[in-house]
């Protein structure tokens, strides 16, 4: 048998990355004013249209393990919008020792506009992210938000025995607290009936916006929907990302197309 | 002058006092109109996944340890300890039932606190009992663990109408269900708002599945 306890000690090459964009309102068009990108994080602007510029974060580390560090930032000027999503799915690996962290901090000014759509999160087994999102609106900004949890590939066979996950998400309004949502699961919790259950997938979704309690809201199975308050909140468990995807990207672009009138990023299209 | 002065007698009895002042704030008798709310648990029982007191005790350990419980007591005892927990607490609520449910309660208590002489403002339940505990010189600990015993009390109780199930069934989960109040309440020392964490995901859904529900007992 291979001794394989001597790669626990190999100190591992961590991978750090910082991504930054900002964007304003110059005339009707919305430019990106800033722009930073260091380590494994990249920041991509495949297009922009009329009121609204579409940015890709990306994690060329391909994944987060033990003691990365990755911070992705955004800030949308007053009046305008900005459209974001990831280049792939967010991978955590297997992780000996310190969590992965990652942090998502997205400012949104007066009467802007921001849709925070990155893809899928998969946990494989023994990892152990700690992702922080913060969403800071000002004034009447406005939000749509999306955060899909995947354990393990069930297409591939692998369900995680063993995992931590910190997803804490936070939405907050002049600097108050508006929504808080810190989802923390491990293997154990996730497979009681009150956690996930035999869902293997998780969406939450969540819109804030005077006219929250208008919007359309999903009538399939599985998606399940409030509204309250100037919000929005859309939730859902799946046996696997592909159903979720089916019963969510009808909705999401129907939602989506009432809020600002775009259709789905480019790798949201199925 | 107090009564124990009065009557010549030492200074355990403002303790005792107000361990009964807590005891009968959380009261099923105390109207907060908590049998109204069942926090999700009529979609499981209407749609057939809590069917029995095991079902029902796996069902309240999460929600316990790892949900609303937990945050409850956080909430509470920052709130007891002079920490403004309103914005937060309101922040955490999951749907727009779960809003309503804290609040509703919230309000009632006020209202019957103020009944009783004392102002309180409205507001989460957990947040309005933690605000009026500190008038109380009781361990935080003491205030949360008979706040959520309270809280598992009333959806034992919920159950028991509505699955159905036998009364020493809906007390034998109950018993059961001390180590998970008795942990959580633990744990929940020195915790700060920032560390708030939730993992009953499903819990949440069948609070806002219940929404939709056609034939309703509950408010939530």
């Amino acid at each position: 048998m291979l001794d394989t306890s001597h790669s626990s000690q190999v100190k591992l090459q961590r991978a750090r990355g910082r991504g930054h964009i900002g964007v304003r309102r110059v005339g009707e068009t919305v430019k990106v004013c800033d722009l930073h990108q260091s380590g494994c994080a990249k920041v991509m602007i495949p297009r922009a249209y009329g009121s609204t510029t579409e940015a890709v974060f990306l994690n060329t580390a391909g994944g987060v393990t033990g003691g990365d560090e990755i911070a992705f930032s955004a800030e949308v000027g007053p009046s305008s919008a900005l459209s974001l999503t990831t280049q792939t799915a967010e991978r955590a690996y297997a992780s000996t020792g310190a969590p992965g962290q990652v942090s998502i901090d997205l400012t949104v000014g007066q009467d802007a506009h921001l849709n925070w759509l990155p893809q899928e999160t998969i946990l494989f087994d023994r990892s152990n992210l700690r992702r922080k999102t913060r969403i800071d609106l000002l004034g009447e900004a406005t939000l749509l938000a999306i955060e899909i949890v995947v354990l393990g590939r069930a297409a591939m066979g692998e369900t995680p025995k063993q995992f931590q996950l910190s997803d804490h998400r936070s939405i907050w309004r002049n600097g108050r607290p508006l929504w808080i949502d810190p989802l923390e699961l491990d293997a154990d919790v996730a497979a009681a009936a009150a956690g996930l259950g035999t869902a293997r997938a998780a969406v939450t979704l969540v819109y804030v916006g005077r006219d929250a309690e208008d919007k359309p809201r999903p009538h399939v199975p599985g998606l399940h929907s409030s509204a309250w308050d100037g919000r929005l909140v859309v939730r859902g468990a799946f046996a696997d990302l592909w159903p979720l995807k089916q019963a969510l990207l009808p909705y999401l672009k129907t939602l989506k197309a009432t809020i600002d009138g775009g259709p789905l990023p480019r790798v949201w299209q199925m | 002058m107090g009564m124990g002065a009065r009557w010549g007698i030492a200074t355990s009895i403002p303790m005792t006092t107000d361990l009964l002042t807590l005891t009968q704030w959380l009261s099923p008798a105390f109207p907060l109109g908590s049998f109204a709310y069942s926090h999700g648990i009529e979609t499981e029982i209407a749609e057939g996944r809590i069917t029995s007191a095991d079902d029902l005790q796996d069902w309240l350990e999460i929600v316990i340890r790892r949900g609303t419980g937990q945050s409850d007591a956080v909430l509470l005892m920052r709130a007891m300890a002079g920490e403004d927990m309103l914005a937060y607490a309101r922040a955490m609520a999951a749907s727009k039932e779960r809003s309503e449910e804290t609040e509703a309660q919230g309000a009632a208590f006020a209202k019957t606190l103020g009944a009783l002489g004392t102002a309180q403002h409205a507001g989460p339940l957990p947040v309005v009992v933690g605000e009026a505990a500190r008038q109380l010189d009781l361990e935080p600990t003491t205030v949360a663990a008979l706040y959520l015993h309270a809280f598992a009390s009333n959806l034992v109780s919920c159950a028991v109408r509505f699955v159905p199930l036998g009364q020493e069934d809906g007390q034998r989960v109950l018993t059961r269900l001390k180590p998970a109040i008795a942990e959580t309440v633990e744990a929940a020392k020195g915790v700060s708002v920032c560390d708030l964490r939730n993992a009953a995901f499903l819990s949440d859904c069948a609070a806002m599945a219940h929404e939709g529900l056609v034939a309703r007992m509950f408010r939530t």
